[in-house]
């Protein structure tokens, strides 16, 4: 009897020792699923909150289930002796599923985050946009009132010009109408003298026909008196 | 006894026989979409960018490809799905890269106009 409990005994020891050496040499799954575990909680921590993102954590969740229940459903008999090759392939196959999502998931935030700053951007490109047009408005007004100064300048000296121009006709035409007065004053003086004259001449010529036919009369008696 | 016991063995032959075949022919309609995939994304801008992720997909494409040759219907399923991930992982690198992009344009352009808002701003008065 005592010999039968050591034969099983070393026996045991010898499935047990074979199957530690076997599953020396294998992948370690649990701890694998319990990297991607954490890889997966980790990253869902820090991803932020972008749709796409969060979906591809979901998935990568999924395939993370995926590959502990085909580490459960795969296990050996008790444990010993590893896990069936098919199971193993299906959990490796898995854990790469589960690193590629995070990957996407990665990728997904990065894109997110780039158009969440695209959309900032653009606000601030509007808001700046709008205020260069404003200042470049305000600045072609400056420019145009400016010119319109200019203008005004010029025309203010044009102005100042004309009116120096219009005083020293004003003065001319003022001496102008004083000599013009001056010479109707003449002209008349001149008229009265005309008309003295005119008069005097008149009565001259009255007083030298009188004489003339004082004279003539005698004549025309004579003549019998020297017959 | 013994026919029942063999019924019993060709059956569950068969059955599994039949879902191998099934991941197969699933594994062999999926070749020609993500070829065409493939060579959709090649041939766009996305492909400027995830160039590593195209010759990867490529590969794993051709992993398809030879599972299906060994009837390898569960491998075969895999690597397609792999596939399937790889070119959705090129696709939305090209968009991320294709989005840095843009948010560096939009910058340089708001740089820009800050310049020009800067000097409008100093030249005013003058």
């Amino acid at each position: 009897m005592t010999r039968m409990y050591l034969f099983v005994l070393i026996m045991v020891s010898v499935i047990c020792s074979g199957s530690l050496a076997f599953a020396a040499d294998k992948i370690d799954y649990p701890a694998k699923i319990a990297a991607a575990k954490t890889g997966i909680e980790e990253l869902a921590a820090k991803v932020g909150n972008y749709p796409q993102a969060l979906t591809e954590i979901d998935k990568a969740r999924a395939s993370l289930k995926k590959a502990e229940q085909g580490y459960d459903k795969g296990r050996q008999w008790m444990g010993l002796g590893g896990l069936k090759p098919e199971a193993e392939q299906e959990i490796a196959h898995n854990l790469q599923m589960v690193d590629m999502a995070l990957v996407l998931t990665g990728s997904r935030a990065a894109t997110g985050r780039a158009g969440e700053e695209t959309a900032a951007v653009d606000k601030q490109l509007t808001l700046m946009k709008a205020r260069v047009k404003q200042l470049e408005e305000r600045k072609q007004s400056e420019d145009k009132l400016r010119q319109d100064l200019q203008k005004c300048e010029t025309a203010s000296k044009e102005l100042t010009t004309i009116k120096a121009d219009q005083a020293k006709l004003s003065a001319q035409l003022e001496q102008v109408a004083a000599e013009k007065k001056k010479l109707e004053t003449q002209n008349l003086v001149l008229a009265d003298e005309k008309a003295a004259l005119a008069a005097q001449i008149e009565a001259l010529k009255k007083a030298s026909t009188a004489p003339a036919a004082a004279a003539q009369t005698p004549q025309t008696t004579t003549p019998p008196a020297a017959k | 006894m013994k026919r029942l016991i063999a019924g019993l063995f060709c059956l569950l032959v068969f059955t599994a026989g039949s879902g191998f075949a099934d991941e197969l022919k699933d594994a062999s309609d999926r070749l020609q979409p993500l070829t065409e995939r493939i060579a959709k994304i090649s041939a766009g801008k996305a492909a400027d960018y995830s160039k590593s992720q195209l010759a990867t997909a490529q590969e794993t494409l051709g992993a398809v490809k030879a599972a299906i040759a060994a009837k390898n219907g569960p491998l075969a399923l895999q690597k397609a799905e792999l596939v399937d991930l790889q070119l959705t992982i090129a696709e939305a690198k090209g968009a991320e890269m294709e989005a840095a992009e843009q948010l560096v344009l939009r910058r340089a352009e708001l740089k820009k106009l800050e310049a020009q808002f800067d000097q409008l701003l100093q030249t005013g008065g003058k």
